[in-house]
């Protein structure tokens, strides 16, 4: 027992540990809540080149502002929001079909940010940070951007819960009802620019698109109410980065790596075990034992 | 019912054009429409039904024409019930959570319902005969059901004007059969219902009037007034067949759908 709890408080005795596990509470939780609209209306793909659009927005920060916390996030966050908006530009010019044009913008910018990471001589360690996260590193003050952000990014999907719904459901009723259906849809695409930025300590440019959809996806498998699946994917995205942060500190793994491969293994559990949907679930054990035949036909001979 | 009786008019258009770049999908439509009754649109596909339906709804401006709203409260509130194959019913929310979703603009913004919505929610359930599978997954639902569903969201809505696009394409006789006997309802309601069809026959035999479009409005009157050789021809050409026979005129049409 007092082994368990030793296990327990142990990493707790680092500040800097301490301030790591509230930050990836927090950022698995606000990621979880934006993920089930990303999930639900099938934006992933959007949500990943955002992730990656951003970084000439860090090394702008990183280069000119000091690398500090702040310098990261409001640059950051000015580059996602831009990018978000020229996005929206192309694809409602109605030349280019909305993949495409993300497409072109993501990989552009990403090699842009590439590109200007890559004039500085401690390119590889620098760059290793904005892509895979360094949530160890996590300031005080940067907890604080984090909080403020990401409850504000919480508050406005709670408040605009119904309309939001709607136009992710059904956007002609949007409309009928009179509803601001582009502008609903605009502050939806800035709501997840926000979450990227306040995330990116913790996971990284690479790993965020699994802190956006990977717990959503997993509670979207274990209910069929949204109220539900958006509190699920708020726990699961919280005891992801609990669990990863753990496993990084005994493990030696890289954390933004360790939290992302909870989620994916607690999907995997969704996807296996979710009640009347899951891939065992029907599976008698007489269909088991056929599978596991036709696998390794050679086993049934000995 | 006679369409001269100004009391009557719910919308009244005239000029009506609305053009994509280039493309004409609408040209120069002048009609009225009557409180209260039931009136189908059929054509080809890309003749507009679906253009129609969107200016009408005010999802899109007319190039050209005036479309006004008559009576005391101005603009009625419309509803738009989808194609079923246009829905996504894997989405997570129940049949009482669509229904809801009718009343958004009653309740309001950063507002959660109140009991009066709820109520309303309960009667157009009641009203369709679904009470029962209120609190089901979408999914779960017959084609049927799912169609009732999205009229008591319309009802929810508390609409006089229901614009539906082919609400019983793929559904079953005794389906199709409880939803005509609700549109009966929705009449003595006074609720005005456009239906979006490909079928001649069912705009036949359940609709008070015939609306034939093909860009242009080819006929709008009474089902066997619209139904004439020249008129279909004009507005199918090749893509119908008539056949007399010793039983009378027989129609020939593509089976296919379009959709907004």
């Amino acid at each position: 027992m007092e082994q368990i709890i030793e296990f327990i408080t142990g990493p707790l005795a680092y500040p800097f540990m301490v301030r790591g596990l509230i930050a990836a509470v927090l950022v698995g939780v606000v990621c979880a809540v934006v993920g089930t609209f990303v999930v639900l209306r099938g934006m992933a793909f959007f949500g990943d080149a955002l992730s990656h659009a951003i970084l000439p927005g860090l090394a702008v920060g990183y280069l000119y502002g000091g690398g500090t916390t702040d310098a990261l996030f409001w640059w950051g966050l000015l580059t996602a929001i831009l990018t978000s908006i020229g996005i929206g530009v192309i694809s409602e010019s109605g030349e280019i079909k909305e993949d495409t044009a993300i497409g072109i913008v993501f990989a552009g910018m990403f090699a842009l940010g590439i590109a200007m990471i890559s004039t500085v001589r401690s390119y590889a360690v620098d760059l290793a940070h904005i892509l895979f996260g360094n949530v160890l590193g996590v300031s005080v003050s940067g907890l604080w951007l984090i909080t403020i952000f990401g409850g504000a990014v919480i508050l406005i999907i709670l408040l605009l819960y119904k309309e939001l719904v709607v136009i992710s459901f059904d956007p002609v009723l949007g409309a009928t009802l009179r509803l601001r259906t582009t502008l609903l849809h605009n502050l939806l695409m800035i709501l997840i620019a926000t979450t990227i930025v306040v995330s990116l300590q913790t996971v990284g440019v690479a790993l965020m698109l699994a802190m956006l959809i990977t717990p959503a996806a997993s509670a979207y498998l274990l209910t069929r109410r949204l109220p539900t699946m958006m509190a699920l994917a708020a726990l699961i995205g919280a005891l992801s980065g609990v669990v990863g942060l753990y496993l990084s500190y005994y493990g030696g793994i890289a954390s933004g790596a360790a939290i992302v491969l909870v989620c994916t293994a607690l999907f995997l559990l969704a996807f296996l075990f979710a009640p009347g949907r899951g891939w065992l679930w029907g599976m008698s054990w007489e269909k088991l034992r056929h599978a596991a035949l036709r696998s390794f036909p050679t086993a049934s001979r000995q | 019912m006679n369409p001269s009786d100004k009391a009557d008019i719910l919308l009244h258009t005239s000029g009506l054009s609305v053009r994509y770049g280039r493309v004409t999908a609408l040209d120069a439509i002048s009609f009225d429409l009557l409180r209260g009754e039931r009136v189908a649109v059929l054509g080809p596909n890309g003749a507009g039904k679906s253009t129609l339906f969107k200016v009408i709804a005010g999802l899109i401006l007319p190039t050209a024409g005036d479309l006004r709203f008559m009576g005391a409260q101005g603009s009625p509130t419309i509803a738009y019930v989808p194609q079923r194959s246009g829905v996504d019913w894997s989405f997570p929310v129940t049949v009482f959570d669509v229904v809801m979703m009718g009343r958004t603009a009653q309740i309001g913004l950063f507002r959660r319902p109140k009991a009066r919505d709820r109520e309303m929610v309960q009667q157009s359930l009641a009203f369709v005969a679904l009470t029962e599978l209120a609190g089901r997954q979408i999914s779960e639902l017959s084609g049927g059901q799912q169609q009732r569903m999205f009229i008591a969201r319309a009802l929810a809505q508390e609409a006089q004007l229901m614009l539906m696009d082919e609400p019983l394409a793929g559904l079953d006789v005794p389906s199709q059969q409880g939803i005509y006997e609700i549109l009966d309802m929705l009449r003595e309601r006074q609720v005005t219902v456009l239906v979006a069809t490909h079928d001649l026959d069912q705009a036949a035999e359940h609709f008070d009037r015939v609306m034939l479009l093909n860009r242009s409005l080819l006929g709008f009157d009474r089902p066997e007034r619209v139904f004439t050789p020249a008129r279909l021809a004009d507005a199918y050409g090749s893509r119908i067949r008539l056949v007399e026979t010793a039983e009378g005129m027989l129609v020939l049409t593509e089976k296919n759908q379009g959709g907004l």
